[in-house]
């Protein structure tokens, strides 16, 4: 496969996942603040939550608040959902993302399936350029949301069901997990800063923020799936070991992970212990690590800085992919 | 794909035999007369009317005609409005200026298809086979040997060849395969008033347009079930096309598994949806210049598994722009040292380098002398009468009756450079008239041809007639030539309009051949029962 097509297929993946996360993240959170307290209140001060300290935790999480900053100022909701969803002049905007997704599909679009295609570009056409974005943010953006969240997930699907298992599929694959991964762990990151005032001091009991958890989990997709997996209840703990350490949860960073190495091990064909390239390697070890860890070390490490780490890393592995297989 | 397209056959289910009310008192066809007259086609032959004053039809075009007057102008407009909608989703459009500004259009498709039958296209398919076997020897000629028998016989005047742009002297006595210089053909057939065909053009570079082909028969499937159902092996399909090209361009290589690809401009050529799409059909690489690299005088592609030779190139680029060692050096489009490699016979290309001297469309005019040269026959299907300002006798007579003539540039394309003579101002023609005098060569003209006009809907008024051509495809391969029965008929969507090309306005229709001389009636559609049953 050719290297420039390759890199078309890893960004369309990384593009997608990054649309859809953004996407949920702002969904779920602008619901969640619709129940949050008002600022200043008694109930806020002991909950350590409120609509604006949520909203900042989602410019955290993407990495952008300067330039939004810079061009919004101060934080207002329907500001902040323009510059996450809306804007095109943002480069990670949901709009951004999938008009990103659909200028690498164009260049792949002899590889892909015609229904993958057709997905992205309608998302494309309808999406990006029919919607009334003021009507929008001035009534609820859910469905919008929604819709886009929807037909990621049409596409992923069509992959799955349509795409011939080889190299062009794992690229994809590789882009939409490993986008995965760096996601969940800045979403963990952010929403547990926000949750603990900042200090990353789980209060567990009667202090704790059931509903700020709840909203975490669905932030990820991760909400019922946990309750199946964690019958007793909601605690902290838990909730980052569902999302960070889980073997079986499709979103957690470890299966994540797990799932970027064995596409890399797919596309060179190795097997066993031996990798073939740096990439192999770097993925191989964080899954490994991500593999024998448990919530204790992840404390001890300090939660904030192994999150952190993890984002590096995936950068790493990025790097080390498209210095093996993208560049020209 | 499939998305839409479901969508729209559970439409075609649901709705189709429903007659509509607006039928009885508004008929598609009622401004049929009125525009023929109105747009100055009244001297043109009609495809699908006999007699335009009564709208008696063809007899291969009347069941077509009771089809569309049983679906009335309500469901027809409807199932335009979806066919449009599934070309945007489908990304079936070509590219107006770059993706900043989001200007896609889709290539306008006129719903009612053109019918020819039997007998009319087997007339065109043996003038088609010896023009293009004649075409092809003339270059096998010109670029075998420094001093062409058809030369030194003085059939074609030496100058003229010598000056043509796209004569490539450099590449005299390059290996070509099976001495096929023409692979991919696409000539430009236009039916006169008395409802003769005629040879238009001569496209033996890189024609575009066959993948509308396709995708037009696919969406008139869609659109026209019933009458397809009753019509099985009636209609004779196109789909074999890439499954044959995909044999040639294999043929062209020596090597047990050669590797080939289609080489394109990138996404904002005008024809990328074209590229891309005949890639994915032959299941071969979509590579771009910078793809593409040479070392010691052989092609390699830029894989994720290193380099990959490449044996066989269908490039869609031109000579130009192919080698910027060779043609012009500014060129990025291109692979450096890519002619070295061709020279040498390490890599193939489809069409081979310098056909354009062929259809150049100064040579045009002596294609009838080339077929009588080559084929020791008259030609099947005849030229337009055309003037050349290279004959002095000729060039006065053109200049003397600039009101009457098609003027057109030798090297332009795509509709550009031309003068329509009865349309153009005084100016216009004067202008004209300078330049012809200052390059002689560069200049032709023909009488104006009154298109044959075909039926095409338009949004607001109904059915109305229009001016169309034909451009069929032509392969060639080790084991011969195969035609794709039909080919792109292209319309001339504006009002009065003889111009067909797409950056000029110009539309397209689907074309059936018939294996007979006329259709069946459509099936009777399932009642609603049947198909929930």
């Amino acid at each position: 496969m050719l290297s420039r097509e390759a890199d078309a297929l890893f960004w369309m993946g990384r593009y997608l996942e990054r649309a859809e996360a953004t996407a949920r993240l702002v969904d779920v959170q602008y619901h969640a603040a619709l129940e949050s307290p008002q600022e200043g209140t008694a109930e806020t001060n002991l909950l350590m939550r409120d609509a604006h300290t949520l909203w900042q935790s989602i410019l955290e999480i993407s990495g952008d608040e300067l330039i939004f900053r810079a061009r919004y100022g101060d934080i207002h909701e329907p500001d902040l959902i323009r510059f996450m969803v809306f804007d095109p002049d943002h480069p990670n905007s949901v709009v951004s993302c999938i008009r990103a997704a659909r200028r690498n599909a164009q260049h792949v679009r002899e590889i892909i399936s015609s229904e993958m295609w057709e997905t992205v570009n309608r998302a494309y056409l309808e999406l990006t350029l029919n919607w009334d974005v003021e009507k929008m943010l001035a009534t609820s953006p859910h469905t919008f949301l929604l819709d886009i969240r929807n037909r990621c997930h049409l596409f992923y699907g069509l992959a799955e069901r349509t795409m011939l298992i080889g190299d062009a599929y794992h690229f994809v694959k590789t882009g939409i997990f490993l986008e995965r991964a760096d996601q969940v762990s800045r979403l963990t990151d952010v929403l547990v800063r926000g949750l603990t005032g900042g200090d990353y001091v789980l209060d567990e009991g009667e202090h704790m923020d059931t509903h700020g958890w709840i909203a975490c989990l669905k932030s990820a997709s991760a909400f019922e799936a946990f309750r199946k997996m964690y019958r007793g209840g909601i605690t902290p703990d838990h909730v980052l070991s569902f999302l960070i350490l889980d073997w079986d949860y499709p979103s957690s960073v470890h299966h994540a992970v797990s799932q970027v190495e064995r596409c890399l091990r797919n596309i060179s064909g190795s097997t066993g212990r031996r990798y073939e390239n740096n990439a192999e390697r770097l993925a191989g070890r964080l899954h490994s690590d991500l593999s024998f860890l448990t919530v204790a070390d992840l404390h001890e490490a300090g939660l904030h800085l192994f999150l952190e780490q993890i984002q590096e890393r995936c950068w790493e592995i990025g790097d080390a992919i498209t210095a093996r297989y993208l560049k020209r | 794909m499939e998305l839409s397209v479901l969508a729209m056959w559970h439409t075609e289910i649901a709705f189709s035999e429903k007659p509509t009310q607006n039928s009885t008192h508004m008929n598609l066809f009622d401004v049929y007369r009125e525009v023929q007259k109105r747009g100055g086609y009244s001297g043109a032959y009609d495809e699908m009317f006999e007699q335009v004053e009564t709208l008696t039809p063809r007899p291969h075009y009347k069941a077509l005609l009771d089809r569309i007057n049983t679906l009335g102008e309500d469901e027809f407009r409807r199932r335009v409005s979806l066919a449009d909608a599934t070309l945007m989703n489908q990304g079936i459009t070509f590219t107006v200026y770059g993706d900043a500004q989001g200007t896609e259009r889709t290539f306008p498709v006129d719903l009612i298809p053109r019918i020819v039958p039997a007998d009319e296209w087997k007339h065109i398919e043996r003038g088609l086979t010896q023009r293009i076997h004649a075409l092809n020897a003339f270059l096998h000629d010109l670029y075998h040997s420094e001093n062409p028998k058809i030369l030194q016989d003085n059939i074609v005047p030496r100058d003229l060849i010598e000056s043509a742009v796209h004569y490539r002297r450099a590449f005299i006595g390059c290996p070509v395969p099976h001495n096929v210089h023409v692979h991919i053909c696409g000539t430009d057939l236009i039916r006169g008033a008395d409802g003769r065909w005629l040879v238009l053009e001569d496209n033996l570079r890189t024609p575009s347009g066959v993948s509308y082909v396709l995708e037009n028969r696919l969406l008139l499937t869609r659109i026209f079930p019933q009458l397809f159902a009753s019509n099985r092996s009636l209609i004779r399909p196109v789909d074999h096309y890439t499954t044959c090209l995909l044999a040639n361009l294999r043929a062209l290589s020596r090597r047990p598994h050669p590797t080939v690809v289609l080489l394109t401009p990138g996404v904002y050529n005008s024809a990328y949806f074209e590229h891309a799409f005949l890639a994915q059909q032959m299941g071969i690489e979509l590579v771009q210049g910078a793809d593409l690299f040479v070392d010691n005088d052989v092609v390699y592609m830029r894989t994720t598994r290193g380099p990959q030779q490449v044996d066989v190139i269908y490039r869609r680029i031109d000579d130009d722009f192919l080698d910027p060692e060779v043609f012009r050096p500014e060129s990025a489009l291109g692979v450096r040292g890519l002619m070295r490699a061709y020279a040498k016979g390490n890599v193939a290309l489809a069409n081979t380098i310098g056909t354009g001297v062929a259809d150049d469309k100064v040579i045009y005019r002596y294609v009838p002398e080339i077929i009588r040269y080559y084929m020791g026959e008259e030609a099947i299907l005849p030229n337009v009468p055309t003037y050349c300002s290279w004959e002095d006798s000729e060039r006065d007579y053109m200049l003397a009756n600039l009101e009457t003539l098609v003027v057109k540039a030798a090297n332009e394309s795509g509709g550009y450079g031309m003068l329509i003579g009865p349309q153009a101002t005084v100016a216009e023609r004067a202008e004209f008239a300078e330049r012809i005098q200052a390059n002689p060569r560069n200049y032709l003209a023909q009488p104006v041809i009154e298109l044959s006009t075909a039926p095409c809907y338009q949004e607001g008024s109904g059915i109305v007639p229009r001016r169309v051509d034909l451009r069929p495809y032509i392969l060639t391969g080790p084991e011969g030539m195969t035609i794709i029965p039909g080919g792109l008929t292209r319309v001339a969507l504006k009002e009065g309009s003889y111009v067909v090309n797409s950056s000029q306005g110009g539309g397209s229709k689907d074309t059936w051949v018939l294996t007979s001389s006329t259709l069946r009636p459509a099936a009777p559609a399932p009642r609603s029962n049947d198909v929930i049953a």
